[in-house]
């Protein structure tokens, strides 16, 4: 169902609307709010929370965003009062000086990278990313949630993150490379 | 970041999403260097495969999803 579709059907308070967008819309966002550092009581909270405001203000939703981007956007600023502030947030030059003593002085690699590249995902690879992604920062698991996960746009991310488009690349090649070098000393070491 | 890129930015270029955003005589730049380059595609596939694993381990409904649709549901409707 598109989006029009569904806001008029909900503006019409239609048999079935609100469960349609439950049914679509629990699943997506209560992974973001777990991905964004929340208890699992939090998450359904916060989703609960998002789709209420949305329900309540129904009638004044113009379709200026699409209403997945609204509804993550919603969430984001719910989770972002809940959690505690850059709990999880790191040096973040930590990265970047591995990054860069990747390289030799001309930008060639100094060794080769290694990891995961053609495996099947399978539960002990799943738990080493879910145990790596805990050393990301909360706005490089956000922007790498809703851009690779969630496949938004980079135009709706850095709305719903509220950066702009060069702060989010920074941020998912953060994200990126903080995961693929902690993936690599466990695939070293395995 | 000269003409002719490096490892260093074309790694760059695969995890921050620059690639898709650069013009056309870079990206043609840039795809040359990862056909000559073992190691910048190993990187490459490496990033690929990271996303692919996302999606999959945090894309996919949880097993709870199900109970919480209906808590949410029975309160949005009450």
């Amino acid at each position: 169902m598109n989006d029009k579709d569904r806001v008029s059907d909900l503006k019409a308070r239609l048999p079935g609307a609100v469960e349609s967008l439950v049914e679509e819309f629990t699943s997506p966002l209560m992974a973001a709010a777990r991905s964004w550092g929340l208890s699992e009581r939090d998450a359904e909270e916060a989703v609960q929370d998002s789709l209420t405001d949305f329900l309540t203000a129904i009638d004044r939703f113009e379709g200026r965003s699409t209403l997945k981007t609204f509804l993550f956007g919603v969430l984001y600023h719910k989770c972002s009062e809940r959690r505690r502030k850059n709990k999880r947030e790191q040096a973040t030059e930590d990265m970047e000086a591995a990054f860069a003593g990747r390289f030799g002085s001309l930008g060639v690699w100094n060794s080769l990278p290694r990891g995961p590249e053609e495996e099947a995902v399978n539960g002990e690879l799943r738990a080493w990313l879910e145990e790596c992604a805990k050393g990301l920062s909360d706005e490089q698991r956000s922007a790498f949630q809703l851009k690779t996960v969630e496949s938004l746009s980079t135009e709706d991310s850095c709305k719903i993150i509220g950066v702009s488009a060069t702060n989010l690349g920074v941020l998912m090649f953060r994200a990126r490379n903080k995961l693929r070098e902690c993936l690599e000393k466990k695939w070293i070491n395995r | 970041m000269s003409w002719i890129p490096s490892c260093e930015d074309v790694a760059r270029a695969v995890s921050d999403d620059s690639y898709n955003e650069s013009p056309r005589s870079r990206r043609v730049m840039l795809r040359l260097h990862m056909a000559v380059c073992w190691f910048c595609r190993r990187y490459a596939a490496q990033i690929r495969w990271i996303d692919r694993a996302a999606r999959e381990t945090w894309g996919a409904p949880a097993p709870g999803d199900a109970e919480v649709k209906r808590r949410i549901l029975a309160r949005l409707k009450s």
